[in-house]
């Protein structure tokens, strides 16, 4: 099938308008060498994946079901690491799925595209709120490419230095994107423990970046580390690096804290898992020089030319890379809108009540399982400060092993084995609890890992 | 008066409330007050007021779902509603990116899908491996343009210039920047096209990695050198890289990979219609020649079993280029579009948009300059320069949305005087594409008769036009800041 809505009659009009024979003809300034016929295009077709003809829309359906069919929906979910199984408003998805959200383009033409410009400077609202910062931008990727664009904002500050310094436990996830992307630049990451940051800066630190919460789902004093680098070198850019947004409904703002950037991971305010994308990366910073250095879309309100009215339009667009070529800093052009609608209304939809409610559930979700596992023989809790709704345990040799095999046969998604991502935390395993996980499937996990050990 | 959702605010009366359960209610939160919050200034809103407000803020919008939207190389086709009723699946949806590591069976119809894309994707471009990683189409060149510079640091030539066209994209040269890369522009020729005599001075001095192009380039004009281009560019020591973003203009049709290029990314959000979510997400595979597949970021999907697995980058290679494996979400829409439609789906899509191009470009060819005449393909360039009474580019876009459509892109590319570039794509029907174009001849004639009404354009959406000088020269970002404006 095709989407195709003119009648063979039409197109034989529009030919005849445009002065060709057939639809072939409209070819002619390709080389022949490279022109397919119908004979050669199917010549191409090597795998059988693409058919000829394609298939009806009934045919497509049953067929995405039967791949869908072999997905396995976990009843309950105990793995986060980036990627959060949170509740998800019914309005939410009701209401981002009008055409005229769902079809637009980037708001170029501001004057028909009131709608999203105002969605847009409402969450740029909400994500100043939440992180206490001055300027949020209108959306990038996801928590790591976010922090990517924060390192380049850092480097712009001060092109000479190149030591990049982790406190708390950065996502090895993120990582992986940001020594990926960053790879022409010839940085150096160092990695140290919270309290060692004012031992290790030296006159090569670009950045500080405080991972709060970590990936291991620590609550850092990013306050505590600001001041003291401020103290220490005011040109040294503090970020902090948030795993997941819901946080700081409850958690001391980055803003109050202190930071210059605040960056981090919003897919869990709306967003589906979806395999892991698309996601929303959330970028906030403190100042007006930042503002200037800043990724992406951003979205300002203004009045009529010839009028009292006021609208909203693309803004600070001399940032950008289609005004600014290679001069750019950065090269986004399409970003996660839709998800910045979601998140919009997901956090509208739960307000601050909700907000906190659910930050809260998150925390003694977490904490009531968090202390029944740690009563298990062999099972030792790695945190050594509070938590969010994420923590490690390490647990008896092998029985990360024994934990998965039965999860996987109650269908349960059991805590992340941390050993296949780094072999330095053998036999740890990152539990994730939301507001999603209920008791009795908290309690079964316990028995999971009560059998486990033994 | 402007309302915003803070504006809405019935303290307690959130629509999504949630309550803890009982064994947990009592359970202590013991992190320290000192890092606890003070207050959060997020308004609750009834559910009725809340779906009221966005339903409002919808009919302040445009979409392909209300009329056409000729955006010049945005490719604004129909996005079939199937693919949604698909991706919204409890078995697309709901499934977290790491579950397959506690047991890969459990994510085999994921990962086939990724697989079977990933392989049609290297058989319609005529590449060898692709990764679905990059999450846009900018964010696969940067992908891109990494591997150019690993195959730079293989070959210890320390080449650092990549070359592109005055009629490029403006990510092209941002991506190269932002890869660290040293940016050489070639001006087109007299056609618009790559100016070979410009690409030879360009390649001379032998520190050029490699060039960006786009095919049908942004004029909508087919480079009909390409063969010499990546030959040229190759016997110099080169690397060709194909910006995907004009693929709807042959895909299916002819193929990059046979034109000599040896990277490319595909937007999939344009060629194989996800909708474009008022800018995105998009997603931005990139493909490479088998040479290239070694240094290429990003996982890809391998079938060596019967079983499907994730393989990331051997060691060499780059990691990751984002979290995860890509903007599954869009992934699965564009898989959905391209089985749909097929081999001879995707080939009747590609002729009937370079048709509904070629057919608007001729009906307009009296009413506006187009300063290129050859054959266009999935676009076409107008110009602003023959408009009567000084009657800009500006002005002819703001009446379109006036008079009920979207408006092209414009200003861009930036070699044509207040170029108003055309896209229709094939989606649109001869009548739809009839209405652009008596739009446009009847703004031509107000412009002659009665001027003032183009330049004031808009007059019936919800603002007139807007300041954008004041915008940016006094920064109003969040509603705090506007409630301050609104009171001055």
């Amino acid at each position: 099938m095709d989407y195709i809505p003119n009648t063979d009659e039409d197109i034989q009009i529009m030919l005849k308008q445009v002065g060709v024979r057939d639809l072939v003809d409209l070819f002619d300034t390709v080389p022949q060498e490279i022109l397919l016929d119908d004979m050669q295009a199917r010549k191409i077709l090597k795998s059988g994946f693409l058919g000829e003809h394609g298939m009806t829309e009934l045919e497509l359906k049953s067929m995405a079901a039967g791949l869908a069919s072999r997905n396995k929906v976990c009843k309950s979910i105990f793995q986060g690491a980036g990627c959060y199984w949170h509740y998800i408003p019914a309005s939410v998805d009701y209401l981002v799925s009008r055409g005229e959200f769902w079809t637009s383009y980037t708001p170029y033409q501001a004057e028909r595209s009131q709608g999203y410009l105002q969605a847009i400077f409402e969450y740029q609202s909400m994500i100043t709120e939440l992180t206490g910062m001055k300027f949020s931008n209108a959306s990038l990727h996801d928590g790591a490419t976010s922090l990517v664009d924060a390192i380049i904002m850092a480097q712009s500050q001060n092109k000479k230095r190149t030591t990049i310094m982790f406190a708390g436990k950065i996502n090895p996830i993120y990582m992986t994107a940001v020594a990926t992307a960053l790879s022409p630049r010839g940085f150096t990451y160092k990695h140290v423990e919270p309290h060692q940051v004012i031992d290790n800066l030296d006159e090569s630190v670009l950045a500080v970046i405080a991972c709060s919460p970590d990936f291991f789902g620590n609550i850092l004093d990013v306050e505590a580390i600001a001041r003291a680098v401020k103290e220490r070198d005011p040109n040294i850019i503090v970020i902090q690096c948030i795993a997941e947004a819901l946080s700081l409904a409850i958690l001391k703002s980055p803003g109050a804290a202190g930071v210059d950037i605040a960056v981090g991971e919003a897919q869990s305010l709306g967003i589906p898992m979806s395999f892991g994308g698309p996601s929303l990366g959330f970028l906030a910073v403190a100042d007006t020089k930042l503002l200037h250095k800043m990724p992406g879309r951003i979205v300002g309100a203004t009045r009529e030319i010839a009028g009292d009215g006021i609208g909203f339009t693309l803004t600070l667009t001399a940032r950008e890379q289609h005004i600014r070529r290679e001069k750019s800093l950065s090269n986004i052009c399409s970003n996660e809108a839709l998800n910045m609608l979601r998140a919009v209304i997901h956090v509208a939809a739960l307000g601050a009540t909700g907000l906190v409610q659910a930050a809260t559930i998150n925390v003694k979700n977490a904490n009531y399982l968090k202390h029944q596992i740690c009563q298990l023989e062999g099972f030792t809790c790695m945190n050594d400060a509070s938590t969010f709704n994420e923590f490690v345990i390490k647990v008896p040799e092998s029985a990360g092993e024994r934990i998965a095999k039965a999860c996987e046969a109650q269908d349960l998604l059991g805590p992340l084995n941390l050993g296949t991502l780094n072999l330095e935390w053998k036999d740890m395993m990152l539990f994730c609890t939301t507001e999603m996980n209920d008791v009795a499937s908290m309690d079964r996990l316990v028995n999971i890992c009560t059998e486990a050990s033994s | 008066m402007i309302a915003t959702i803070f504006d809405k605010a019935a303290p307690g009366k959130n629509a999504t409330s949630f309550v803890a359960e009982n064994q947990v209610k009592d359970i202590a939160i013991d992190i320290p007050d000192t890092l606890l919050r003070n207050g959060l200034d997020i308004p609750d809103v009834p559910e009725i007021e809340l779906v009221r407000h966005y339903i409002e803020l919808s009919r302040k919008n445009y979409g392909i779902d209300n009329g056409i939207y000729p955006l010049g190389s945005c490719t604004m086709k129909y996005n079939p509603k199937i693919d949604e009723a698909i991706v919204n699946m409890p078995g697309f949806r709901d499934i977290h990116p790491l579950q397959f590591l506690q047991d890969e069976g459990n994510s085999q119809g994921i990962l086939q899908l990724l697989h079977e894309l990933q392989t049609m994707l290297a058989e319609v471009t005529g590449m060898d491996a692709f990764t679905l990683q990059p999450a846009a189409g900018a964010h696969g060149e940067f992908t891109g343009l990494l591997t150019i510079k690993r195959h730079v640091e293989r070959q210890g030539l320390g080449k650092n210039k990549i070359i592109v066209p005055d009629t490029s994209h403006g990510t092209n040269p941002a991506s190269a920047a932002a890869a660290t890369f040293e940016v050489i522009e070639i001006k087109s020729n007299e056609n618009g096209l790559v100016d070979i005599e410009q690409l030879e001075q360009a390649l001379a001095p032998g520190d050029v990695a490699g060039i960006m192009l786009t095919n049908p380039n942004t004029l909508g004009l087919f480079e009909e050198n390409i063969l010499q281009i990546t030959s040229i560019v190759h016997e110099a020591g080169g690397l060709c890289y194909y910006d995907g973003a004009n693929l709807n203009g042959l895909c299916g049709v002819c193929r990059p990979g046979d034109m000599g290029f040896d990277i490319i990314h595909v937007n999939l959000h344009k060629t194989f219609s996800t909708p474009h979510g008022g800018g995105g997400p998009g997603a931005g595979p990139v493909g490479v020649k088998q040479f290239l597949a070694d240094l290429l970021p990003g996982p890809r999907i391998s079938n060596d079993d019967g079983k499907f697995h994730i393989v990331m980058p051997e060691q060499g290679g780059f990691g990751s280029i984002k979290a995860f494996h890509g903007n599954i979400g869009v992934i699965v829409r564009a898989y959905c579009f391209i089985k749909a439609l097929g081999l001879d789906g995707l080939r009747k899509s590609t002729q009937c948009a370079v048709l509904n191009a070629n057919y608007v470009k001729e009906c307009l060819k009296d009413t506006m300059c187009v300063p290129y005449t050859r054959r266009c393909y999935h676009e076409f360039v107008g110009s602003d320069e023959c408009m009567p009474n000084g009657v800009t580019t500006e002005d002819i876009a703001k009446r379109m949305l006036d008079l009920g459509i979207h408006s092209p892109t414009i200003y861009f590319p930036l070699i044509v005087h207040g170029a108003i570039m055309i896209e229709p794509t094939e989606t649109e029907s001869k009548a739809r594409l009839d209405d652009l174009v008596d739009i446009i001849k009847r703004i031509r004639k107000e412009a002659e008769d009665e001027p003032d009404i183009v330049k004031n354009a808009p007059h019936t959406l919800p603002v007139k036009r807007l300041d954008q000088v004041l915008a940016a020269r006094n920064p109003v970002l969040t509603v705090k800041v506007l409630k301050e404006m609104v009171e001055k």
